[in-house]
C-alpha cells in the first residue's frame, strides 16, 4: 500500500474548493496551537481563542501563501494576533504568580496546582511580565512553539533580523531578571 | 539551568493533547454560522450508491472502441460488500501499521481503514478474467483500495494486484491521478490503466495514436480499464458532466514511461562508514554521474544506487533535508533505523536530543548525514534535531516525530 498524505499547503488549497478539506489542518495542528494558548491564558480562554484561530484561518484560507508547506507559522500568526487583546490580563496573572507563588491558571488547570517552593517558576513569571509584549511573543514562539527564526518571522510578519534582535533582547533581559531574583542562570552558548 | 530551559519548564506540566477541548472547539466551530465545520468525513453515503449504480449502467453502454473491443464492466460491483478475504486484506494492513517498529514510523490512526465498510467500487471483465477494485474508507476521511485480479489471487484468497491509500481527502486541486501497470497473468500480460479523479470529473477519455478513443466511466471517483495492445495509448482527458475538459494527461506505454537514471562516469569515493548495532556495516559513497549529476551508493546487506541531481543543491544554507530510514526490518528481526539526508552549507554541527534528555552529535560528512539511531531509543516518540553554525550558534531546532 502506498500512503499519500497531503502537505498543509495542499490541504489549504484543497479547502478553497471544498471547505471540508480544512479538517486536516484542524486535526493536525489543534493540539499544538491549543497548548500554546493554554500555556499563555489558561484553558477556558484558550478554547475560545483556538476556535477563533481556526475560524479565522478557514475564512482567510484563500490568502494563504501555498509556497509554505507548513501551516503552523500561519496559524501561530493568527493566534498571536488574537492574544494581543489578552496581554494585560496575562501580565496581571504573571505578576500575581510572582508575588504569591501560586499560578492563577491552576484554578482551571489541576496539573499546575502546586506552590512553587523552588521559586524558579515565580522568577520566570516575574521576568515574563517585565518583558515588552513583542519581545515576549517572539521569545515564547522560539522557546514554547519551537519555531525557527524564519518561521517566527513569517508568523509575526516581520524580518528575520528583527526576530533575532527581539529574542536576543528578551533573553538578555530574562537572564538579568532571573539573576536578580536569585536564580542562577548558566551562560548560554546558542544564539 | 540556562534561561531557555527555565522558560521551557514553565507551565510545562500541561498535557500535550486535550481531546475534550478539541471536541469542544470542534462543536464551537460547527455552531458558528458561515463557518464550514471541521467535520469528520464519511466516505460512503447511500445517495452515492445510487449515483454509482447509475454510472455502471451508463458505463456498459459507453465503453467501446472504434474496433469493437470493449473492456466490459462487471454489473453490480459498485457498493457490494467485499468478500471476507478482501476484508481480511485491509485488516492485515491495519495490524501491520500498528506493529511498525518505532513510533515515528507508525502511520497516523487516520490511515486505518474501517474494515467493515469495505465494498466493491468498479470491476471489468479483462482479457485474463475479472479485475475488481475494492475500497474501504479510512478514519481520516480518505480511502484505501486494493486491486483484485481474480487469476492472481493468493491461495488463501487474498487479492494480489497492488493498491493504494489516501488517508485524508484528496486535495481538490488534483483533478486526476492515473496509474499504469503491466503484470504477468498466466501465459499472458495484463496492461491496466486506473486512477482516481476529483468529484466533478464524470468520465475519462482515453485516446490512442491510431485516432481511436474510449470513454471510461467513473464510479466513486475511480476508473479502471484494460489497455489495447495493438495501439499506443497517448492521452487521458478528465471530463465534467457537460463533457468539458478538466484536465489532460499524456501517457505512454509502460516500457518507455520510466525515466532512465544517469550512469556513473567516475570512480566511487567512500564518504561514510558505520559499524551498526546489527553487526552489518553500512557504507555510503559518491560517484560522479553524467551531465554533472551525482550517484549515491549505499551498501547495507545489499547495494542501492541512486543517480540524479545533487541533493545538496536543493537545500538552503540554513536548511536540512533529513529523514528516518528503516532497513530490513522483517528479515531477521534486527531493524536498523537511521537518519539520512543532507544539510545546508551553514550547518556545521547537528545534535540529536532524545526524550530522556540525553543527546548525541550527528556526524556530517561533505554535507551528507547517515546516522544510526541507537536501539535504546527506537521507542522514543519524539526527537529534536538542533542545527548549529560554525560559531556554535543555534540555527534551528526541529522536532522529528
Amino acid at each position: 500500500m502506498v500512503s499519500v498524505e497531503p502537505t498543509d499547503a495542499e490541504a489549504v488549497v484543497a479547502s478553497r474548493d471544498d471547505p471540508r478539506a480544512f479538517a486536516l489542518i484542524f486535526d493536525r495542528h489543534f493540539d499544538t496551537i491549543f497548548r500554546y494558548l493554554r500555556r499563555r491564558v489558561g484553558r477556558g480562554c484558550a478554547e475560545e481563542l483556538a476556535a477563533e484561530t481556526f475560524s479565522q484561518a478557514l475564512a482567510s484560507r484563500h490568502r494563504f501563501d501555498a509556497s509554505h508547506t507548513d501551516a503552523r507559522p500561519w496559524l501561530y500568526g493568527i493566534a498571536v494576533n488574537l492574544l494581543r487583546h489578552h496581554y494585560r490580563g496575562e501580565e496581571r496573572e504573571l505578576r500575581a504568580y510572582a508575588r504569591c507563588g501560586v499560578d492563577p491558571l491552576a484554578a482551571e488547570e489541576p496539573s499546575l496546582e502546586r506552590i512553587d517552593t523552588v521559586a524558579t517558576g515565580r522568577a520566570v513569571a516575574a521576568a515574563l511580565a517585565e518583558l515588552a509584549p513583542v519581545e515576549r511573543e517572539a521569545l515564547l514562539l522560539y522557546a514554547w512553539a519551537e519555531l525557527p527564526y524564519g518561521e517566527i518571522a513569517a508568523a509575526l510578519d516581520i524580518p528575520v533580523g528583527t526576530v533575532r534582535s527581539r529574542i536576543h533582547r528578551a533573553r538578555t533581559r530574562l537572564i538579568e531578571l532571573l539573576a536578580a531574583s536569585g536564580q542562577y542562570v548558566e551562560e548560554t552558548v546558542d544564539g | 539551568m540556562d534561561e531557555i530551559t527555565a522558560l521551557k519548564l514553565f507551565r510545562n506540566e500541561l498535557p500535550e493533547r486535550d481531546a475534550t477541548a478539541k471536541e469542544a472547539v470542534r462543536r464551537m466551530l460547527e455552531a458558528t454560522p458561515g463557518v464550514a465545520p471541521p467535520r469528520r468525513r464519511r466516505a460512503w453515503r447511500s445517495g452515492r450508491a445510487l449515483v454509482a449504480l447509475a454510472a455502471v449502467f451508463v458505463g456498459v453502454v459507453v465503453v467501446s472502441s472504434a474496433f469493437g473491443w470493449t473492456s466490459r464492466l462487471i454489473d453490480a460491483i459498485a457498493g457490494e460488500p467485499a468478500p471476507p478475504p478482501v476484508k481480511r486484506a485491509f485488516a492485515v494492513q491495519n495490524q501491520a501499521r500498528a506493529r511498525q517498529v518505532m513510533p515515528i514510523f507508525r502511520s497516523s490512526p487516520a490511515s486505518d481503514t474501517i474494515v467493515e465498510r469495505t465494498h466493491g467500487v468498479i470491476g471489468i471483465n479483462s482479457s485474463v478474467g475479472p479485475v475488481i477494485i475494492w475500497a474501504a474508507p479510512t478514519k481520516g476521511g480518505g480511502i484505501c483500495w486494493v486491486m483484485d485480479i481474480e487469476r492472481k489471487r493468493r491461495p488463501d484468497g487474498l487479492p494480489n494486484g497492488g493498491g493504494g491509500c489516501s488517508p485524508y481527502p484528496q486535495p481538490s486541486s488534483v483533478a486526476m491521478v492515473a496509474s499504469q501497470g503491466k503484470t504477468r497473468v498466466g501465459e499472458g500480460y495484463l496492461e491496466l490503466i486506473e486512477g482516481r479523479v476529483r468529484a466533478d470529473v464524470t468520465s475519462v477519455e482515453l485516446r490512442y495514436a491510431d485516432g481511436a478513443s474510449e470513454t471510461l466511466p467513473v464510479i466513486e471517483r475511480f476508473f479502471l480499464h484494460e489497455l489495447r495492445t495493438d495501439a499506443e495509448p497517448t492521452l487521458l482527458i478528465a471530463r465534467g458532466r457537460d463533457g468539458e475538459e478538466i484536465k489532460r494527461q499524456p501517457i505512454r506505454r509502460i516500457e518507455w514511461a520510466r525515466p532512465r537514471m544517469p550512469d556513473a562516469v567516475g570512480p566511487e569515493r567512500s564518504v561514510i562508514r558505520l559499524e551498526t548495532s546489527t553487526g552489518f556495516p553500512l557504507t555510503f559513497a559518491l560517484a560522479p554521474a553524467a551531465n554533472g549529476q551525482l550517484c549515491q551508493i549505499t551498501r547495507y546487506r545489499g547495494t542501492g544506487r541512486s543517480c540524479g541531481p545533487d541533493p545538496r543543491d536543493r537545500v538552503g544554507p540554513d536548511e536540512i533535508s533529513i529523514h528516518p530510514g528503516l532497513w530490513n526490518e522483517a528479515e531477521d528481526g534486527k531493524p536498523l533505523v537511521t537518519l539520512n539526508g543532507v544539510v545546508g552549507a551553514n550547518v556545521a554541527r547537528l545534535e540529536l536530543h532524545y526524550t530522556d534528555g540525553s543527546s548525541q552529535p550527528i556526524p556530517i560528512s561533505e554535507r551528507f548525514v547517515v546516522f544510526e539511531i541507537p536501539p535504546a531509543h527506537h521507542e522514543d516518540k519524539r526527537f529534536v534535531l538542533i542545527e548549529r553554525d560554525a560559531s556554535g550558534d543555534v540555527i534551528a531546532r526541529r522536532v522529528l516525530k
